[in-house]
């Protein structure tokens, strides 16, 4: 009887400390996931930066410029909680990084989704600095002002503007 | 008060009402002395050059009232001296104030004013020009609804309308004109920073002065913006505009295409190009008739040869098609459906000397090739030489 009292003790203590370990090594592996996870967000913000740039939309850098700085600032506290958790003795302050980590995740994912504040339609490239496009309407799509824009710019330059721009004659 | 007058005003409350809220500014100058060769000054088949000399003045103002609240400015004034011509001396003028405000997040309001002014007296020759002067005004206003992060509504209006001074080519002979333009798009992304593809309709009415009539017409058309590659932009309008021409006695229905296309190519950061197509019904720009069909294209092209030269070139060719239905009472030309080439080349080349000063050179060819007994047949060369300096 004694000897099975034992070996029941032993068998709890065993499992318990299979299930200790596997538990811990769990959260372990889950924190590396959200880490790495984090981490693509941050680098998925930088190229969509990247892509905003070459297409010259200014709404779009900014939009974009706000996502890394979501995500820059996540993987930040990220880091830090991580740091947290290697150096954490107990398992609550293990848990209370892992949260950490948690949040740092959804803020990232959050940030992510955030657009920039449309700014005013500024006149921005319309016409040279000395001469805007005064054919300019918020109507048009933006794009097609951007175009016309630059085209203004050629045009005007090149000393054309449009046929009967300049010179009226009645006829 | 003056149509003119009150026009004017707008343009001056668009600049100085605000002023005083002003949170950050620029102010630009740019000054131009050019000196010219015209070899066919009153645009006619017998030609009479003359060599000018012209003064052109750009300021440009910019000023931020808050991160949401801008205000342009732009006056342009001209002083041209002709040597051998009547009259010897020409002004241009140009005024133009935009107003750009976010009035929140997702709705953004622009209203923006142009007035222009030519003061050209009579001129002598064969040509019918007693008196060249006018006045002529944009006012334009667009708002922007951002419906979601795909979907937005733009609305627009503009009223335009040009004045001259000589009343019986103004009102007797009814060139004066009104005109109002509508227009109404939804556009949705359809793939981001790539695709949007829109569907927009395009109302005009235009009345000229007493009983000469004028012409509404309303387009309908579908488009896309493409961004091609981040270097080629293209934006296409397809669509059928229907519009009535009253030519004074009568309404003539019409039925036109409409078609709008542009492109914008740039190679590298030194080379762009641009290109542009259009067919549309649009105002005549004679007494004969009151709309034609105008069916454009045109090319352009800037290169940076050297860090100091940079070169300038545009090809444009228009075709008027005015079909004797848009013809205006009173007038019997020897063609009833008649065309009208247009035809211009410029090449333009500018030198930095330094940062605030240029060298610019200039030549323009432009052709006419119409068949209406009452409008002439030209050509024209002119070339320029002139020295810019800004600051």
């Amino acid at each position: 009887m004694k000897r099975q009292i034992k070996r029941s003790v032993l068998v709890v203590l065993l499992v318990g400390a299979i299930g200790f370990v596997a538990n811990a090594a769990v959260d372990t592996s889950a924190v590396i996931e959200q880490m790495s996870n984090i981490s693509a967000l941050a680098v998925q913000a930088k190229s969509e930066l990247s892509q905003a740039a070459k297409g010259n939309d200014f709404q779009a850098i900014l939009t974009a410029q706000l996502h890394v700085q979501g995500t820059e600032a996540a993987l930040k506290d990220a880091k830090t909680a991580f740091a947290s958790f290697n150096g954490a003795k107990t398992e609550k302050e293990k848990k209370a990084a892992m949260k950490k980590i948690k949040a740092a995740y959804s803020g990232a994912l959050k940030a992510l989704r955030k657009s920039a504040p449309k700014l005013a339609p500024k006149s921005g490239k319309t016409g040279s600095a000395y001469v805007p496009n005064v054919t300019d309407s918020l109507w048009k799509s933006e794009s097609a002002r951007r175009v016309a824009n630059d085209r203004f710019d050629i045009n005007y330059v090149a000393g054309g503007g449009t046929f009967g721009d300049r010179d009226a004659t009645p006829e | 008060m003056s149509k003119e007058k009150i026009c004017l005003l707008a343009v001056l409350s668009l600049v100085s009402a605000t002023v005083f809220a002003v949170n950050d500014g620029s102010l630009k100058f740019q000054n131009t002395v050019r000196f010219g060769y015209d070899d066919n000054i009153y645009q006619a088949k017998d030609k009479q050059g003359s060599a000018s000399i012209s003064d052109i003045l750009n300021i440009t103002g910019k000023m931020t009232f808050s991160e949401r609240s801008e205000l342009l400015f732009f006056w342009q004034p001209e002083f041209k001296y002709r040597f051998d011509a009547d009259p010897e001396s020409v002004t241009y003028q140009d005024l133009y104030g935009r107003f750009s405000h976010g009035i929140s997040e997702n709705v953004f309001f622009q209203i923006s004013d142009r007035f222009r002014y030519q003061d050209k007296g009579a001129e002598a020759g064969a040509v019918d020009r007693t008196d060249e002067n006018f006045v002529e005004n944009n006012l334009v206003g667009g708002v922007d609804f951002t419906l979601s992060k795909k979907d937005n509504v733009k609305l627009g209006a503009e009223y335009n309308f040009r004045k001259w001074d000589d009343k019986n080519y103004g009102k007797t002979r009814g060139n004066d004109y009104d005109q109002f333009v509508g227009n109404a798009s939804y556009l949705r992304e359809l793939k981001p920073n790539k695709t949007t593809g829109l569907i927009g309709v395009n109302y005009v009415d235009q009345s000229y002065e007493g009983s000469r009539g004028g012409y509404s017409a309303t387009a309908l058309y579908l488009g896309v913006d493409q961004n091609f590659t981040p270097t080629v932009t293209g934006n296409f309008r397809v669509g059928g505009s229907y519009s009535s021409i009253d030519t004074g006695t009568t309404d003539n229905d019409a039925y036109a295409p409409y078609l709008q296309g542009t492109l914008l190519f740039q190679t590298t950061e030194d080379t762009s190009f641009t290109g542009s197509i259009g067919y549309s019904v649009n105002k005549s720009e004679n007494s004969v008739y009151n709309a034609q069909d105008r069916f454009n294209v045109d090319f352009g092209m800037q290169h940076k040869l050297t860090g100091k030269v940079t070169l300038y070139s545009t090809l444009g060719y228009q075709l008027g098609l005015y079909d004797s239905d848009y013809k205006r009472p009173g007038y019997a030309p020897a063609i009833s459906d008649a065309k009208e080439n247009l035809i211009r080349f410029t090449i333009r080349s500018s030198y930095e000397i330094n940062k605030n000063n240029f060298v610019d050179i200039g030549y323009q060819y432009v052709n006419r090739d119409v068949d209406v007994s009452n409008l002439s047949d030209y050509d024209r060369n002119r070339v320029d030489i002139g020295w810019r300096v800004r600051f």
